[in-house]
């Protein structure tokens, strides 16, 4: 499907079940005030639900927008963004701050409103970093050694992570427990604006280089004597995947599945053209996380459930669905 | 014209002089590991080598960009893989990237390569459900599609033959002559002896990274034959004047 025909039912299918999702909450709201912006409705409507829809919103679209993007990389329609490193850095990053750091982030304002985000997002580019570095050899990257140590450094993380929520106190564990299943409660106006520029500027770059990015998929030799600079776009993968996801992960904790699942459906119905499959996952990805936010907290409202719990749930079945076509039809996964 | 001298990779290859013509097929004969992919991939630009000169047409290609390079020399490695489910027409049509070809020049391209190498059957196929001789023939069309636009461009294929059915390696030789006839460079690595023979105008020789022939068909003599292949040679003439080789065996 060309992305003229496919933007305006995707749009419209976002803003309806935006819509949806910003009539859900605990307080019911009187449309007639939502402009009458001292009264109590307004403020839920235009400080709590809208940035939150939205930022729901701009992960959905980055995680699957970086996850197409991390297939590219890896030349493997079933690679995750967790792969490189960022999310287990990022996660490691999040929980000693929490466990170990909770003084340091009641000092100051400043620090409450930026420190989390902060840490997050420079352990998961570190950690991107780490993998890289070790994964560089005398000329460029291997990707099989890039993804080895992708793994071994997500268990590692996952060990120390564990070892911190056994020494953690009640209230340090349930924040960070938390986090780890990711969440759209603490949505304000400046991350929805700072998402906004990433995706942006992360779509427009991958986009732009959408034709060599399929030329890369023959394989990296191949795509050099097709005259693509193979440095150039195997850092351009690296550097969107590692951005987008550590901005998402830095505000909204760790929502799985989403970056791996969004990809397969557009490719099941679209093709693997990257011309259309970045800018296609990335609006049915916005779609997918504003609707899984809302199943969130109509579910078992007034009370709400972290959304990763329900993208995995989705998500985990779902890929042993495509596991299980893949492996009937062609003989591999 | 495709010139190039002193290519030395260590324990690999070592070779001070390289040439094939245009309007010619050149083809690289030798066992596996002598060396015949590592000298390919010093032409086609894949190993740096500071030392060597690779031109075409006089053109110093080391000074080129990937995308220049790309424009003037089209390249089959033996590695080819694609997990994603392009259509065969698509994968084909990748060929066309570094050329800057206006629509119609590219769809005559397009329609006389398919044709050519018989795959119109397969254009909506999707890759990853080929067998492995309408992979190849796929991966052989796109890096013809990616021929030069003007005459004097090389096409290297390493092993184009591999998988194919007897059919096809005719199908695919056979437009192997059009692109000589185009004026192309034209250098292949084979293994059967007969279609080097019936179908190459000349002849790279390769023992443990070293040349030890080279030139036209005289070269391929059976003494000389045995020596690089490990194995008793026979050499025949048919009825029509061809070359048949054969190899000899214990049980003969």
């Amino acid at each position: 499907m060309s992305n003229q025909r496919f933007l305006a039912p995707a749009l419209l299918a976002l803003l309806l079940i935006s819509g949806v999702s910003l009539a859900i909450g605990p307080v019911a709201l009187n449309p007639a005030n939502l402009f009458e912006f001292s009264s109590a409705d307004a403020a839920v409507f235009w400080q709590l639900r809208l940035p939150r829809v939205a930022l729901a919103a701009l992960c959905g679209a980055l995680l699957a927008l970086t996850g197409a993007a991390t297939q590219t990389l890896f030349r493997n329609p079933l690679a995750d963004p967790s792969l490189i490193g960022v999310s287990a850095g990022a996660a490691l990053a999040t929980v000693s701050f929490v466990v170990l750091g909770a003084g340091v982030l009641a000092s100051t304002p400043l620090m409450a409103a930026v420190g989390l985000p902060l840490a997050s997002f420079t352990g998961g580019v570190l950690a991107t970093l780490l993998v890289l570095r070790m994964a560089s050899r005398y000329r460029g990257i291997s990707m099989t050694a890039l993804l080895l140590i992708g793994l071994a450094i997500n268990a590692i993380a996952g060990a120390v992570i564990g070892g911190l929520k056994y020494v953690a106190d009640e209230r340090a564990l349930r924040d960070a427990s938390f986090w780890l299943m990711g969440r759209f409660t603490d949505a304000n106006w400046w991350q929805v604006g700072l998402l906004a520029v990433v995706l942006l500027v992360t779509l427009v770059m991958l986009q732009q280089s959408a034709e060599k990015l399929n030329l890369w998929l023959l394989g990296a030799e191949q795509a050099q004597l097709l005259g693509v600079d193979i440095n150039a776009t195997r850092w351009l993968l690296i550097l969107c995947a590692s951005v987008g996801v550590g901005v998402v992960v830095a505000f909204a904790g760790l929502i799985g599945f989403v970056g791996l699942m969004v990809p397969h459906l557009v490719r099941i119905w679209g093709g693997p053209d990257n011309r259309r499959l970045l800018p296609q996952s990335a609006l049915v990805g916005a779609v997918l996380m504003v609707l899984a936010d809302a199943l969130s907290r109509y579910l078992i409202s007034p009370s709400e459930l972290p959304v990763g719990i329900l993208t995995a749930l989705a998500g985990g079945p779902f890929f042993l669905l495509i596991i299980h076509l893949r492996y009937t039809e062609t003989g591999h996964a | 014209m495709l010139e190039a001298s002193n290519i030395q990779i260590p324990e690999r290859i070592s070779l001070a002089q390289f040439r094939a013509n245009a309007g010619q097929l050149h083809v690289i004969l030798g066992s596996n590991g002598s060396g015949k992919s590592s000298l390919l991939g010093a032409l086609a630009g894949l190993i740096e080598l500071p030392e060597a000169e690779v031109k075409l047409g006089g053109e110093d290609l080391q000074q080129l960009s990937a995308e220049s390079r790309a424009a003037r020399m089209a390249v089959l490695t033996q590695r080819q893989s694609l997990d994603f489910d392009f259509e065969v027409a698509d994968v084909i049509r990748m060929g066309l990237h570094p050329l800057q070809l206006d629509e119609s020049e590219a769809q005559a391209r397009f329609s006389q390569v398919v044709e050519a190498l018989d795959l119109a059957g397969l254009l909506t196929r999707r890759y990853p459900t080929l067998s492995r001789g309408e992979a190849q023939r796929t991966q052989i069309a796109r890096v013809l599609m990616q021929r030069r636009a003007k005459v004097g461009g090389a096409i290297l294929l390493d092993e184009p033959l591999t998988a194919l059915d007897l059919r096809h390696q005719h199908t695919v030789m056979q437009y192997a002559e059009q692109m000589k006839a185009e004026g192309h460079v034209l250098v292949m690595v084979l293994h059967d002896l007969d279609i080097a023979a019936q179908f190459g105008d000349s002849f790279t020789l390769l023992e443990h990274g070293a040349v030890v022939g080279s030139g036209d068909q005289s070269v391929l003599q059976p003494e000389l034959l045995s020596r690089v292949f490990e194995i008793e040679i026979e050499r025949k003439v048919d009825e029509e004047g061809r070359l048949q080789f054969r190899a000899v065996t214990i049980n003969d």
